[in-house]
This record gives structure tokens, sequence and C-alpha cells, in this order.
């Protein structure tokens, strides 16, 4: 059940309207959220809220065990032993291959050999488990008591697929209060929906048998037809990842759970260090927090500091697939920020690019040329399927052919994500693309109603793949 | 003066009232013939609609279930199949053209399916009882190394290897009737704006869902070309007609068989006119309704063993081009009968 599909909308008015219906009673209203959302997990394969059962279980009992005790180094040792519990799961099913498939005798053990399925999610909602742990660990929360306030929390539908991995500190203590629901929240969450749709319908599944054709056909297009394709690829993953997310944060925002924004408006940035600020902040938090400022993060020396940045990047990667591919993509990212670091300009440019001002200038323009094409290059690495794709795009695009005429088609898909970008840049100061808050409400209800209709002229007919980052 | 011009204005418009436009009775005759084939159309599409509810689609490969090819059911659909290459031929050959089949199965290696099994002798000895020249590439094809000449494991339509292997089988047929032209010709006003069933002048992505990217160009003409044909034609004109064989999915356009052969023969006018999923029934309407008046000297028609099997009813109501309603006969309506009672 997809997001952009009547039956999710059935399903969720279904959700939406008992939920509110019972308003009174917060139990209840999470008994109605954790039976949709298992309903909605179980419709992918029955066998999919078994695993998420398992971690709940195991989740709670960590978190409560953790808790009960008082000795540090007891709950240290439950902390850990309940990270490699959680941890488990996820690393057989998706690392068994890596690991086990290259060692005689044991690889008839890997998960695929035993046609074992990896549940959509699981890294979500691993990671989740895992920083719920960790928080309570830390004292940063207290367990919870409810067990259904914490299955409600893990389980809950509009992260549970594809994020934004939730911060339990942030989300969890939001299901065990009551809330209440205002017109200016309504507004926002139908308009995220909307843009989310817009994106998803109009230019992810425009675009994206384009992008296929491009990795797949490299052989045969010359240079300059292959960079618009991994550029085309860069705004395609945009286009549908934040997509995704917009959509989950104004489906839970209408269910009264405030969940993280996980894009803002990442092309938009100046250098490397910016970008990843504003790309995925979901995971980039959850890095910060349970892996970077463990390591250390920047106290060390500045070696150290590289060591730990280029750690965390090729941890990116793995998380994103047991693919040398997905290793060198967050290599090559850790390696962008390497002159940041060592010029101490990696946190540079906290607001918002040109504000005040319609254009950029030259120097601002350069800038944001330069960092959209240096993460445009590790697309390379992250959508091709092996190191010989690799190699067969690089050499390509580096050749003399990059200069040839570019085809058409691909031109033709790069153009039409151009009016996404443009009406994103001129809303760039705004908490959310499609805020028109300040304007008359006619104007506004004018505005939404002409992205429907946008969507509905110009949506891909009969396209329900999935969302890219389903897989990870 | 004034009255003049006053009775002048008036006449003016009294004549002016009374005349009518002038009518085209062509223009008349040819919207009252839209109207009813549209009125027609609507009608089929609620009939074929009444049939696919009433008999959903079944596989083809159960239609050897009970006889093989004993059955009446099979036997009926090789007559169905005989009848419509008769009609094929005659058509063609009363303009002059050649008439050429060609035997290209999707079956690459030494398994057999019952469509070949059973209906490749029946369509080898119909073309020979209808002396039509004919050509068998199964067993060419069955000889070569799947993994070489088609898309397997993900698809078994051709590489990129295969239609290079293709377009050397079928070379040896266009050498052989170079020269041969056909001295009918239509009126430029008797032309259809298209030869083919692909929207004209289009360039996409698709991927039938096997995530194997391919480009598909059509011509202005709804032909797999990249280019248009030209009238009055200056060039022998060879046309294929068949199925996803000839249309080649999962190839772009350069890549196909009919394009190497057409670099191969730059001064004769290879046309492609073959669908993706197809059997004799659409051939022959596609020929009627289209590609005759592309002016074909010689064409080639690619068949195999399920093009006898998608005559049964209810796949041609499912997929038929024509898109109208095919009645079961006594013989296909016991044999759905029984064969969902079991």
């Amino acid at each position: 059940m997809l997001f952009n599909t009547t039956d999710f909308a059935v399903f969720f008015a279904i959700v939406l309207a008992a939920y509110w219906l019972l308003y009174k009673w917060r139990n209840m209203q999470n008994l109605v959220l954790l039976a949709g959302s298992w309903y909605f997990y179980n419709n992918l394969h029955w066998s999919f809220p078994l695993y998420l059962l398992g971690m709940i279980i195991v989740g709670y009992t960590v978190g409560r065990a953790i808790h009960s005790q008082e000795l540090q180094k007891t709950r240290k040792a439950i902390l850990i032993s309940g990270i490699c519990l959680l941890g488990f799961g996820l690393t057989y099913l998706k690392y068994s291959g890596l690991i086990l498939g290259n060692i005689t005798g044991l690889s008839q053990w890997q998960s695929s050999a035993l046609h074992i399925l990896v549940p959509l999610g699981i890294s979500y909602y691993t990671f989740a488990s895992i920083g719920y742990i960790t928080d309570v660990y830390r004292r940063r929360l207290p367990a919870a008591t409810n067990p259904l306030t914490y299955a409600t929390y893990i389980s809950f539908f509009p992260h549970l697929l594809s994020g934004p991995i939730p911060s339990a500190t942030n989300v969890l203590p939001q299901f065990s209060r009551s809330n209440k629901l205002t017109f200016q929240q309504i507004e926002q969450s139908v308009a995220e929906i909307l843009w989310g749709l817009f994106k998803k319908m109009v230019i992810a599944a425009n675009v994206e048998k384009v992008v296929n054709y491009c990795y797949a056909s490299y052989e045969d297009l010359n240079g300059s037809t292959l960079f618009l394709g991994v550029t085309l690829f860069n705004l395609y993953l945009y286009a549908d990842f934040s997509a995704y997310s917009e959509i989950a944060r104004g489906v839970a925002r209408l269910l009264g759970i405030d969940i993280a924004q996980n894009f803002k408006m990442p092309f938009f940035s100046r250098n490397p260090g910016e970008f990843w600020r504003r790309w995925h902040t979901s995971l980039r938090k959850w890095m910060l927090d349970y892996l970077y400022l463990p390591l250390g993060g920047n106290r060390g020396s500045k070696v150290q500091y590289v060591l730990v940045m280029l750690f965390i990047f090729s941890f990116s990667g793995l998380w994103h697939g047991a693919n040398m591919t997905f290793v060198c993509w967050g290599l090559l990212n850790g390696i962008y920020f390497l002159p940041y670091i060592l010029t101490d300009k990696l946190t540079r440019y906290k607001d918002v690019v040109a504000s005040g001002r319609l254009f950029p200038s030259g120097k601002e323009f350069l800038q944001l040329l330069l960092t959209f094409n240096l993460i445009t290059l590790t697309r390379i690495f992250f959508r091709a399927p092996n190191m010989t794709v690799v190699k067969g795009l690089v050499v390509k695009i580096f050749s003399a052919s990059i200069l040839a005429v570019p085809m058409a088609l691909v031109v033709k898909n790069v153009l039409i994500c151009l009016p996404m970008l443009a009406f994103e840049w001129v809303q760039r100061e705004k908490a959310y693309v499609l805020e028109l808050s300040k304007t008359n409400i006619y104007i506004r209800i004018a505005g939404y109603v002409a992205v429907v209709v946008l969507i509905y002229i110009f949506h891909k007919r009969q396209n329900l793949s999935e969302y890219y980052y389903f897989k990870f | 003066m004034k009255k003049l011009l006053l009775l002048s204005l008036s006449a003016f418009a009294i004549w002016a009232t009374g005349c009518k436009d002038e009518v085209d009775p062509k223009a008349v005759a040819k919207a009252a013939e839209t109207k009813q084939l549209l009125a027609a159309s609507k009608k089929d599409a609620i009939e074929v609609e009444k049939l696919n509810h009433d008999y959903k689609e079944m596989p083809d490969n159960r239609l050897f279930d009970n006889d093989g090819a004993n059955g009446p059911v099979y036997r009926e659909l090789q007559q169905r199949y005989k009848d419509q290459l008769g009609k094929l031929k005659k058509e063609v050959e009363e303009r002059g053209s050649k008439f050429v089949v060609v035997l290209i199965t999707p079956e690459v290696g030494r398994e057999i399916s019952n469509f070949s099994r059973y209906g490749n002798p029946f369509i080898r000895t119909t073309c020979q009882s209808m002396g039509i020249e004919f050509y068998d590439l199964s067993s060419a094809i069955a000889a070569q190394d799947p993994k070489v000449i088609t898309q397997v494991p993900r698809d078994g339509h051709w590489s990129k290897k295969g239609a290079i292997f293709l377009a050397d089988q079928l070379e040896p047929i266009i050498k052989k009737h170079l020269g041969h032209k056909t001295p009918d010709k239509f009126k430029d006003t008797e032309r259809p704006e298209t030869f083919g069933d692909l929207a004209p002048s289009t360039e996409e992505i698709l991927d039938g869902g096997k995530d194997l990217p391919y480009k598909l160009k059509s011509n202005a003409q709804g032909l797999r070309m990249d280019h248009d044909v030209k009238f009055p034609k200056s060039k022998q004109h060879y046309l294929f007609l068949g199925g996803s064989q000839i249309y080649s999915p999962f190839l772009d356009n350069e890549f196909i068989a009919t394009t190497i052969l057409q670099s191969r023969y730059p001064d004769v006018e290879i046309m492609n006119a073959a669908m993706y999923a197809g059997c004799t029934d659409d051939f022959v309407s596609m020929w009627e309704e289209k590609a005759k008046y592309s002016e074909p000297d010689v064409v080639i028609l690619q068949t195999n063993g399920t093009d006898i099997t998608d005559l049964f009813f209810t796949n041609r109501n499912h997929l038929a081009r024509s898109k109208k309603p095919y009645y079961p006969s006594p013989v296909e309506e016991k044999y759905f009968m029984e064969s969902y009672r079991k």
C-alpha cells in the first residue's frame, strides 16, 4: 500500500476518523494506530509484522531493564546486549551474504540461501529501537512503561517503511499525551502531502524510466547523456525520497504526531557540509548522536576527526547496502569533507543561501553549482549495480564525449524537474515548500487546487513503483 | 440615394438569411460513417466487456490439457489460423506483392513447448500446401545459447547479439527478393495517417515491468523506425508483420533486426509494423486497415505456434487489436465449460 494510491487514501481516512473519534482515550487512539500500522505492514507480507513484534519485545524489555538498574556498569552491559540483539536481525538479513557468502561451509546459512525475505523498513525501525534504548541509557527519557505506547511508536505507519528515523526523545512522549489539531496544522499537513504527491507522481514517476535507461544502456550512450542521466537520478532520488518524507510528515501531523523534517531543500547548499545538514537529516542526526559523538567527534586531533568522518560515511554507505558501490559512495562523500575539515570551514553556512534576495550572487551560484555536481558524481556509485558499471560510467563521463550532443529525451526529462527546483528556490526561506500562510485564504486554497490540478494532468498513469528508499 | 442603399441592404439581408452553407456531400457521408463507427465501437466495447466478464481468459497452454493437438478445439483453432493465413496471402498477392512466412520461435535451447511441438509442423505443412514461400528458423534458433542471444533470465526476447543473429537469418530472404516490385499504388488521399499501431512520432522509455529499459522510437507513420517512409516511393518496400520477435522489446531501435537489415540494405525500405503482442487475426486486420497502404513489394510475416492458440476466443476478447467481440464457437464453449468445471 503506497502513499500515492487510493487504497492508502481509504485506509488513512478510516484510521484518521477512528483516531479522532477516540480523542478522549489516548490508549484507544494508540490501539487504533497500532492496529492500522500492523495492517499496513501486513499488506506487504504476512511475515513482516513478526519481525516488528520481535523488535518491539526486545526494545521494550531492554529499555525497562536499563531503567530498573542504577549501576552504570550493569546499565552499559544491558545496553550493549540490547544493541547486539537488535542489530543481529538487521546484520543477518542484510549482510549475511557479504559475511557468510565468502566463507566456505557457511555460505548455505546466508539469508538469501534460506529464502528469508528482508522486511521492508527493517533498517529504520532497528535504528529507531537502538536510538530508544540508548536514550534511556543516557537518561534522556524514561523507559516506556506502557508497552502499547512503545509498540505504537515503533510501528507508526507513516515512518515505518522509509523514515524519517524517529528520535525517541522527541517523538515517543507524543504517543502518551493527549493531542489536538489546529486549523493551521491541518493546512500545513495538507500542503506537505500535496507537495509530496506532486514530487512523487509528477516528477519522480515521469523521470524514473529514463534514469533506469541511462544506467542500463551506459555502453551505448555518450558522456554528456550519461552525465545528464546521473544528474537526473540525483533529482529523481530527491523528488522520490523527499516526497515520501513530506507525505509521512503530513500524515503523521494529521494524527497529532510531529515527526522530523527529513529534507530542507538540500540542493541549495554551498558546500557538502551544508548539503548533509539538509539531506536525510534524520539519518544524519542518528549517526551524529549514536556514532559520531561516542567516537569522539571533532574533539580529538584533525587526523582523528578525519578518520571518524570517513568511518561515519563508510558506515552510512554500508547501511544502504552490502555492496562495494555504497562503501565507495560513502567514502567519496567523506573525502569531500576533507578540505573543509582541514580549513575549518565545514560548519559554515547555517543560514539560507541568498537570504532576502531572489537571485544568488555569482559566487553563491558557483558554490551551489559545484556542490550540486559533486553530489551528482557520488550518485554514479549510489545507483550503479556494481563497480563494472561505475567504471563504465566514469570512463564515458570523463571522456571527450562529454562534449557531444546529449540525447533529447534525457534533456527533456531534466527540464521536467526544473519547475520543482524553481518553486523550491522561491520558497526556500519558508518552513515548508507550499507555505503560503501570509497570503489570503482564497489565494491559498487556489494555490492548493492548482497543485491538485497539476498532479491530475501530469501524473504518470499506472506507475506504482515503490519509493526508492524502501529497499534500504 | 439613402433609400436605394437601404433597399439594397434589405435585399442583401433577405438573400443572406435565405442562403445556406454549401454542403460537401462527401463530408456529410464521412461524418455519418464516423458516427456509425463510433456507435458500433461503443456497442462492441460493451459486448467485449460482457464476454470478458462471463469468460475469464484461459491460459493458452491449457488448450493442450486433454488431447494435446488432437482435441477438437485445437483443430478448430488450426483451421482458423489456416483461413486467416490464406486470406492474408490472397490479399497480399492480389496487390502484386510477394508473401513470405518466417517461423521464428522464442524457444532457444533444447526445451520445446507444446506450442512449438504441435504448432510448428502444422504451420510448415499449411504453408507448403498453400504454396507460400516458407522459412523455418526454429532449428537455427534452438541451436543457439540462450544466454547469448536472449536476455534470460530476465526475459526471453532478443539480446543485441540475438538481433544480429536474427538479421543474419533474415538477410537471405531480403537478398532473394531484391528487385521484386508491385505496380499497385495508392492515391495520397487513400492512405491513412499511420501504417502501424504505434503512436506516431514518439520517443519514450519503456521497460515492460522487467527492469529492462529500452528506447522505443516510432516514425510519423506509427512504425518502429527512425525515419519516415516517403511517397511516391523511390525504393523497394519490405514490410515486416508479426509479433514481439520482430518488434523486439527491450532493445533500442538501433539494435533491432530490421534496423540492422536497413543499414545493410540502404537502397531498400525495411518497414517494421510488428506488434508487441499479436497473432494472425491481428496481422490481418492491421494489414487491411493500415499496413497495405505502405505499398510493400515484399511482405514478410513472422509467425509461430502461439499464433494458433492465441485465436481462442477468450484470448481474442482480451487482447485483439480490433476490439470487436469474439463469441465462442460451440466447441470452444464446451471446452471452456469443461475446463472450468474441473
